[in-house]
């Protein structure tokens, strides 16, 4: 009974590991709510990066980044963006997200790089 | 056809390589080419001057193709090429370290190529090709979630025109062949209203026939010297910073006939001289094999 129950632990830990950045799981009838996109700065120079953080609650989230310009490292909730001396400008990043159920919201965040 | 280099803050081309495919073909014959590219570059430059700047660590990509070519008539040859990167890798000078690749299928070309002259008795030709670029995909490749940057683009998903010309001089006797050959691409808007810049691509070819007595086998060598003109790309109504260059490589090539059918090559490029505008990432070295072969209809040509 012991084993059965640590199997069982370990399988919902994995279960809870797809959930992509939501990681918020369990309800499918939990709106998907998109509370905040926020970059730590608004201005960069080339080289230069900022955290870009999206604050969103559902069920089973994804998130999906897109930008006009610029370099986009990491995933999840909060991704890390840089720009090339070739993507000066006011460059727009776009965070979409999803949930479980299909639903999708986005938010941009624009920063001007000089 | 012109080996193309890459650089940074210049999105997607089709990279092709060798010197195989200058004139138009025989009627009912067709031409296989099969090549692989490498490129990779670590350094920036500003001007024509190494710059300190270091936002990407390395950079590089490796490409396969094809070419096909089908002799329509004894002048018209149409023309087609497909590739694929099998990857294009930024390594970032962020901490910590950190890496992004796309891979993908480029853009297609088809085309017409046109003999406009062949003097069989001065050994002198000269053919020039029109076509079309059609992208595969007019997405942005997303992987793990974040749209890749343009230059990990396999394909800048814009539709394009090319125009070649080819100009050839043979010396039987001496065994050696001047050719020249222009490549110049204009590109359309994507969806994401950004326009890469037009391209001119300069190539003049020199190439020996190697007859030693120690020597076994059909070897040749070509010496290429390119220049690469890249206009600047624009987004919207602006010119995009950093964009556009005159880039100058020479480039050694090899070729092996075997069994007087299948002919292959390998070329490496280094680049001579550069001039960026602003700061870009320059290509360090590339090198391409090909390996190529013609058909007459039903028939392979001995």
């Amino acid at each position: 009974m012991k084993y059965l129950l640590l199997i069982a632990g370990i399988l919902l830990s994995l279960s809870a590991c797809e959930n992509n950045g939501g990681g918020e799981g369990g309800d499918p009838s939990e709106p998907l709510v998109f509370v905040s996109l926020t970059a730590d700065k608004d201005t960069i120079s080339p080289g230069e990066t900022t955290k870009i953080t999206a604050v969103a609650t559902g069920y089973q989230i994804t998130y999906t980044w897109l930008k006009s310009a610029g370099i986009i490292t990491g995933s999840g909730s909060q991704v890390t963006y840089t720009v090339p001396p070739c993507d000066l400008g006011r460059n727009r990043v776009t965070c979409r997200v999803t949930d479980g159920n299909n639903a999708t919201l986005s938010k941009e965040v624009y920063i001007v790089a000089e | 056809m012109t080996g193309r280099a890459g650089a940074q803050c210049l999105s997607s081309v089709n990279p092709v390589g060798g010197s195989g495919n200058l004139l138009v073909l025989e009627k009912n014959s067709l031409r296989t080419i099969a090549f692989f590219r490498y490129n990779y570059g670590n350094q920036y430059f500003e001007g024509t001057e190494r710059s300190d700047f270091d936002l990407i660590e390395s950079a590089g990509y490796s490409y396969g193709g094809i070419v096909a070519g089908y002799g329509a008539t004894d002048r018209i040859t149409l023309e087609t090429e497909l590739g694929y990167y099998f990857n294009k890798t930024q390594v970032y000078n962020l901490d910590p370290d950190y890496k992004l690749s796309g891979s993908g299928l480029s853009s297609a070309v088809l085309s017409a190529k046109f003999g406009l002259l062949k003097d069989n008795a001065r050994r002198f030709y000269i053919s020039s090709s029109l076509g079309v670029k059609i992208p595969f995909t007019t997405r942005p490749i997303i992987r793990d979630g974040v749209e890749l940057p343009l230059d990990l683009q396999t394909t800048t998903g814009a539709m394009g025109a090319v125009w070649q010309a080819f100009v050839v001089k043979e010396q039987p006797v001496s065994g050696t062949r001047w050719f020249l050959t222009e490549r110049v691409e204009a590109n359309a808007r994507n969806r994401q209203d950004y326009r890469q810049g037009t391209s001119a691509f300069t190539s003049l070819f020199f190439s020996k026939h190697l007859m030693f007595p120690w020597l076994k086998g059909d070897w040749t060598a070509i010496l290429q010297l390119r220049n690469e003109l890249r206009g600047r790309d624009q987004t919207g109504d602006m010119w995009r910073e950093s964009t556009g260059s005159s880039v100058f490589y020479l480039s050694p090539q090899i070729n092996y006939f075997i069994k007087e059918k299948w002919n292959l090559s390998l070329t490496g490029d280094i680049p001579l001289w550069q001039k960026f505008t602003g700061t870009q990432l320059a290509m360090k070295y590339g090198f391409s094999l090909n390996l190529a072969r013609d058909f007459s209809l039903g028939k392979t040509i001995d």
